[in-house]
């Protein structure tokens, strides 16, 4: 079966230099998290099944979901492909795979599948567990979910998508493998799922809509991946929709100022970043900027002012504002 | 010859105390221009921790623990502002992934992971020590 990723590295080098007690310890809180993870049975089951969130529809299937099989390993390449055509881009399971599959793990590694919605100028948004993956199913987002087929200490990793569900049969309707349409009892998903500890992501358009359950964190981190990733217009139009989102919140116009501002426009930048000040007066990180892109425009009494306010607020960026106040006087 | 000797040593005195000196002067990051993008939604990802933190160590049945465990909760919430950022946002994601569990079965084992995530708090904050891993004070901390 398929050989998704490993996800103990980060347990393996966080344990690496400690001492033989230590290691004791450790083993000892994770043999308790397994026991009480084993007591736990299926709570988000029946809190679906038994008391559902308000507003959650008792069933729901993205039958427009599109559909790639897999092929030997290539579960990730294949729920990808059909996550990011399901945004309007056409692509295969082939044409990302480079992108996607490592061969030594046999395998696709979970911030592999996030860099390469980023490359494609998409947001991989995660989901916070079974609740919130509902819900996104719900308002017609699938879900790419890491599975563990098989159990802790034999992990068998699988990426699936998660299209619908029935609440009223507990079952999960899945495109997974090489089946277009696996239905699984809700338990049993909530069983393998959990031991992939509830990893999932929707895959978003930067245009929005903004998926319900995302914070502005989540959102501004995946849009600033996609700029990091090159896709400086698909970033731009993230930290927009972000803009319209969240209406008062200052770090989409930051962003969008810094974005405008490695692009040379230093125009658009200032009136960016003049947006953010407006928003957060007390933001250090965005009157700092503003001060900065006064300098470059020669508006030097204003940038003088703003990195003052800057330094006064005494804030995490102070050594900043601090040395673009030096540059404004001394230049 | 003794007095070469001396002017020798202390040059070479001279020459190690500014490499001390130099070295242990606080590495300044800061320049100027625009601050990143990336530490923009760091710092402001640490800052939304710091919030979830506090309002867990400001729950009616967390001080509880706390006290049941011997330490006074106004103590231990002036101690967590002094986590580290990094600290701060792996406690807010246990905190946050906290089963919110219905019935009986969920509320034991809710009280459970409670317990665990203040003994992880209070070991963070060198109250107690019962996770190896925190261990703050260590000659190679993680």
């Amino acid at each position: 079966m398929q050989q998704a990723m490993l996800k103990s590295d980060f347990a393996i080098r966080r344990g690496a230099h400690r001492g033989p007690l230590r290691l004791v310890w450790a083993m000892g809180a994770l043999v308790a998290a397994l026991l009480l993870g084993g007591c736990a049975g299926t709570p988000m089951t029946d809190r679906l099944t038994q008391s559902p969130p308000d507003g959650l529809p008792a069933q729901i299937e993205l039958t427009d979901t599109p559909f790639f099989p897999q092929t030997a390993y290539y579960c990730g390449p294949a729920t990808m492909a059909a996550l990011l055509e399901g945004t309007g881009l056409e692509t295969t399971p082939e044409a990302i795979a480079g992108a996607l599959f490592t061969p030594g793990r046999s395998g696709t590694l979970q911030s592999d599948v996030i860099a390469a919605a980023r490359r494609n100028g998409r947001l991989a948004i995660r989901v916070d567990g079974m609740l919130d993956a509902f819900a996104e199913v719900a308002d017609g987002r699938p879900i790419l979910i890491l599975q563990n087929l098989g159990l802790s200490i034999a992990p068998q990793w699988h990426y699936a998508l998660l299209i619908g569900y029935d609440l009223d049969r507990k079952q999960a309707i899945l495109r997974s493998g090489t089946t277009r349409r696996l239905v699984n009892d809700l338990s049993l998903l909530e069983y393998t799922w959990a031991r992939g500890d509830f990893w999932g992501i929707s895959v978003n358009r930067p245009e929005g809509p903004v998926p319900a359950t995302a914070t502005l964190t989540d959102w501004m981190g995946e849009a600033a991946g996609v700029e990091r990733a090159g896709r400086h217009q698909s970033a731009a139009t993230a930290y927009l929709t972000a803009a319209r989102h969240w209406p008062t919140a200052a770090q989409p116009w930051l962003a969008l100022g810094n974005l405008e501002f490695s692009a040379g426009d230093l125009a658009q930048s200032e009136a960016a970043l003049r947006n953010a000040v407006q928003r957060a007066p007390d933001n250090d990180a965005a009157l700092n900027n503003l001060a900065y892109v006064l300098l470059r425009r020669d508006q030097r009494d204003e940038a003088e002012a703003t990195a003052r306010r800057a330094i006064a607020l005494d804030g995490p960026n102070r050594a900043e504002a601090e040395a673009t106040l030096a540059e404004i006087l001394g230049d | 010859m003794l007095q070469t000797q001396t002017k020798f040593f202390r040059r070479v005195a001279l020459a190690l105390a500014m490499a001390f000196t130099m070295a242990s002067l606080p590495i300044v990051p800061a320049s100027a221009g625009m601050i990143a993008t990336d530490q923009i939604i760091t710092q402001s990802q640490a800052a939304e921790a710091r919030a979830v933190v506090d309002s867990f160590m400001a729950r009616d049945e967390v001080k509880q623990e706390l006290q049941a465990l011997g330490v006074d909760p106004a103590e231990a919430e002036s101690r967590v502002g002094t986590l580290s950022d990094a600290e701060a946002v792996d406690l807010a994601q246990k905190i946050q992934d906290l089963p919110a569990g219905q019935g009986a079965i969920g509320a034991i084992v809710g009280a459970a992971v409670l317990i665990f995530v203040v003994l992880l708090i209070t070991d963070l904050l060198g109250f107690t020590s019962v996770f190896g891993f925190t261990n703050k004070g260590s000659a190679n901390p993680s």
